[in-house]
């Protein structure tokens, strides 16, 4: 794991207490101490039907620290199904029960016959951040709440992609990897957002593969349904933004699911006309943009760095200097994230460095000469080495400070025109 | 020798955190020591004393924060990020800094090990990196669980260091009351900055301490208003400085913005240094102001001056209240929020003619006891709920008591449907006279144009099963009276 932190760029395991809530109608109940729902909901959306200041939290005080905190535990649980109005209930264990060696098990095992599931997930604060606390959830999910299913529903796809709210455009870019894979015939199951929910949970089993759009995060919980579940799955590293990433992406979905290649390549020629229509309109203003410079550094986990990435590199034109993945990518992992970033169009290879320590990358940045006014993209730390450089700076990672994001998304063709138009709502203040 | 305050705020005598009554009956169990302490057996997310400790320190030039904690613990830095950006453009600041935080990302070998060199490690980083005059070491629960010693670390670290690295003992579950945090934060400013060495007085110097909760606008108000008594403002410890903490034993005299604010410091400065002080209520509103202004003038010997102050002051202000009482009179309130502001919210409603009907807030004790007494005289009956948050509790007495206006924190009563103002606000004004203004034209507009959380109301429902409106809302409040 990484050693001190300098300027954060995640939280910790029992953040996926947002992965929880992401869940339309599941809701986290913390074992843990009083801060903990509060010091880690800090992202923009997370007032919905239920959000941190809702969550039942053991709030763990001296006493329990020295008898324990199971019948505090016991009694928060029972209650909330009592008075919460929720379709699943998922206990998040913190760092002081898991210290002290609470059995969250146990307890959890008290309700299994309750009217609503109980599960839990084992999500201390010291046992890793919230991309590891993400991939706990849904294996608790999938180990305590789903069994094989007997039916293969043909065309049914599970998608994993952005990990909810820690990606801040993470409901946009579901709502388009969905669009995206019902022109291709398929039909889509997401458990994350709008409108989908337990019920949709419950249709995992019955998948005929697992679609995961993501580096590294995620691979974990697709071997395991593999395992239990006996659903295969295709594992397409970049989150596909912009003409070039996405027409490869429906190439490589389509072929694995079967279908006809001529319908997939009637798709994309339709859908890149519709992209360089509007390229085109606005080419000049790329062509002739004076104040960017052709170099760019994305600050961000690694999902989002090799997808922005590429975009920019095999649509946009734009050459890269050092990319910086901050998401804590597990050691046994890093050669093959590493090994995207250089599958780069004309053979150009990003070089990538996977560090935590924003001290660091921001050194990195000044001392690189971008020939011109940078363009970095990354999280509000960034916001002040930008400064410092002259750069374009857009925030993309978290944390994401001002600017809104309720519905937009990067991902898909149009995704890749909102991208452009952000990066030159930017750039654009400074023609003057 | 008096005890030494720990900093938890529940270990002073009759301070309750859990409690549902009404006016009346809460002032008369207060009085006939009735009151006892109790629990929740459901309860939702608090806030921690972590979290107030590093608010009240955040923005000290030149310093570092370091959270000897696993990495979840500083999750909330981009809100400190935001605070903290926000404040420098307020005050002007061209190239605005981040905050420096570093955590130590206690991990399962840590936890099993200790973190001592973890800590080790973190504090020389900063030493490197930043060149700061001050290092603060904050405890979190697996810290203080697993037994690191950060006092004598620390202690050792110093030697071989030349910032000041102060450890701050703010571990989340030892106590329930956030504003702990702040305590623990002056304790160990005494200690290891101020370290009971006395020097030479500054006549007409005070201390004015307020909360990174305080808006850039309501310290100006704050320091115009003494600056008519012709007294000059340390203000403390938001936006200042290692040099202007080391100046607090000069000043003449100490008075605070908020009630749960360095009151504890403001004590023991008097005990330590012979700095009288001022702790009477948070200045929101007409009424509060006045006493807010007399307090600190009284301990400085300008009692006349002030009450000459006043008067113009009301001269120019009262008329504008009028104008926003025709807007407001009779309606009835809601009211939810920190002890400090919540108290003083419901004694600014009755600038505006408004009746208070709910009142919720985090702690009961000796200066809510004086507050509920003024309230019971305006507001004939008004419910109770010592609560921190519990937004399950609050919708239930909401929903049953049917405020026109709510004043606090508005996600839940606005799905109901009801006007909402937010009353902390901490970028813009909302403090002394003119604060008054601000806030009372927000909550009108707010008033007139309902049509937002209507809307909202209409679409969308609160998280609670139906049954829950018709249980009792203490029903989860064990033990007590």
């Amino acid at each position: 794991m990484a050693k001190i932190l300098d300027k954060q760029r995640y939280k910790c395991a029992m953040s996926a207490m947002q992965t929880v809530q992401a869940i339309d109608r599941a809701i986290p109940i913390l074992h843990s101490g009083p801060g903990c729902a509060q010091k880690l909901s800090s992202s923009s959306g997370s007032s919905g039907y239920f959000s941190p200041n809702i969550y039942p939290c053991t709030s763990i005080n001296e006493k329990d620290v020295v008898f324990g905190g199971v019948k505090k535990l016991e009694s928060t649980i029972r209650h909330s199904l009592d008075v919460i109005d929720a379709d699943l209930y998922v206990v998040l264990t913190g760092c002081i029960p898991e210290i002290v060696g609470d059995n969250t098990e146990e307890v959890v095992e008290g309700f299994k016959d309750a009217k609503k599931p109980v599960i839990y997930a084992s999500t201390a604060g010291f046992k890793g951040n919230n991309y590891k606390g993400h991939e706990e959830v849904i294996d608790s999910i999938v180990d305590q709440l789903l069994e094989p299913s007997d039916i293969r529903v043909k065309n049914l796809v599970n998608i994993w992609a952005d990990v909810p709210y820690q990606n801040e455009f993470w409901h946009g870019n579901f709502r388009e990897l969905e669009r995206l894979i019902e022109k291709l015939g398929l039909v889509p199951n997401i458990i994350f957002g709008y409108n989908k929910g337990l019920s949709n949970v419950k249709k995992i089993p019955a998948a005929q593969f697992n679609l995961l759009i993501s580096p590294w995060v995620g691979l974990n919980n697709m071997k395991k349904m593999e395992q239990k579940l006996k659903i295969p799955y295709l594992h397409y590293p970049t989150l596909p933004i912009g003409a070039f990433e996405t027409s490869k992406f429906l190439r490589t979905v389509g072929r694995y699911a079967g279908v006809p290649e001529e319908k997939v390549e009637a798709i994309i020629e339709e859908q890149e006309a519709y992209y360089y229509y509007y390229i085109e309109r606005y080419a000049d203003l790329f062509l002739e943009t004076r104040v960017m410079s052709k170099q760019f550094t994305v600050v961000s986990d690694a999902h989002y760095a090799l997808g922005i990435t590429k975009f920019l590199v095999n649509d946009l034109g734009l050459y890269p200097a050092k990319q910086f993945v901050v998401d804590d990518t597990p050691k046994g992992n890093q050669e093959a994230v590493s090994s995207y970033f250089k599958d780069l169009n004309y053979g150009i290879e990003a070089e990538v460095s996977f560090e935590t320590d924003g001290y660091k990358i921001h050194n990195e940045i000044k001392a690189h000469d971008y020939h011109g006014y940078p363009l970095i993209l990354g999280g509000y730390w960034e916001k002040e080495v930008a400064k410092q450089t002259n750069a374009h700076f857009l925030n993309v990672s978290w944390p994401v400070n001002e600017r809104l994001i309720m519905n937009s998304y990067y991902v898909g063709y149009d995704g890749g025109l909102k991208l452009i138009e952000d990066i030159y709502s930017v750039a654009k203040t400074r023609f003057n | 020798m008096i005890e030494t305050y720990s900093g938890i705020r529940e270990s002073r005598p009759n301070r309750y955190n859990d409690l549902g009554s009404t006016g009346d009956a809460a002032e008369e169990d207060f009085r006939t020591g009735c009151l006892k302490k109790a629990d929740r057996s459901f309860a939702q997310g608090l806030q921690c004393q972590q979290i107030n400790s590093m608010a009240a320190l955040m923005s000290l030039e030149d310093s570092v924060f370091i959270a000897h904690a696993p990495q979840g613990c500083v999750g909330c830095t981009s809100m400190a990020v935001d605070q903290y950006r926000v404040g420098q453009a307020h005050r002007g600041v061209k190239h605005s800094k981040n905050p420096r935080i570093i955590v130590s990302n206690l991990d399962q070998n840590n936890v099993i090990f200790g973190g001592e060199s973890k800590l080790r490690k973190a504090v020389e980083e900063a030493v490197k990196r930043y060149q700061p005059k001050l290092i603060f070491v904050l405890a979190s629960c697996a810290s203080g669980i697993i037994g690191d010693d950060i006092d004598a670390i620390v202690k050792d670290i110093q030697e071989s260091t030349q910032a000041l690295v102060i450890p701050i003992h703010c571990e989340g579950f030892k106590s329930k009351i956030c504003a702990s945090g702040f305590d623990a934060a002056f304790i160990s400013i005494n200690k290891y900055i101020l370290k009971q060495e006395k020097i030479k007085k500054q006549e007409g110097l005070i201390n004015l301490f307020a909360p990174v909760s305080i808006s850039y606008a309501d310290q100006v108000e704050m320091e115009r208003m003494l600056s008519l008594l012709d007294l000059k403002v340390n203000y403390i410890p938001f936006y200042s400085s290692l040099e202007k903490i080391k100046e607090i034993p000069s000043a003449q005299a100490s008075t605070s913005i908020c009630k749960v604010f360095a009151d504890e410091f403001m004590k023991a400065l008097y005990e330590d240094y012979d700095i009288p002080y001022s702790h009477t209520v948070m200045p929101i509103g007409v009424r509060n102001t006045d006493i807010w202004f007399r307090g600190i003038a009284s301990v400085v010997g300008k009692e006349k001056e002030a009450e000459e102050i006043i008067q113009r002051e009301h001269e120019r202000i009262l008329p504008l209240v009028e104008s926003i009482k025709n807007r407001l009179k009779g309606k009835r309130v809601f009211i939810c929020g920190g002890t400090g502001r919540s108290f003083a919210a419901a004694a600014l409603i009755d600038d505006f003619g408004m009746e208070l009907v709910g009142l919720e807030t985090p702690t009961y004790d000796e200066d809510a006891q004086a507050d509920i007494e003024y309230l019971n005289t305006i507001h004939p009956n008004f419910v109770i709920d010592i609560a921190n948050m519990q937004p399950f509790e609050q919708v239930n007495l909401v929903k049953k008591l049917k405020p026109d206006v709510f004043i606090g924190v508005p996600e839940w009563a606005a799905k109901l449907g009801i006007p909402t103002t937010h009353v902390l606000d901490m970028k813009r004004p909302t403090m002394g006279y003119d604060g008054l203004l601000f806030l009372g034209n927000k909550i009108a507009d707010q008033l007139e144009n309902p049509g937002f959380n209507i809307k909202l109301s209409q679409h969308i429902k609160l998280p609670y099963k139906d049954s829950w409106y018709e249980e009792d809302a203490f029903k989860y409040i064990i033990g007590g009276n």
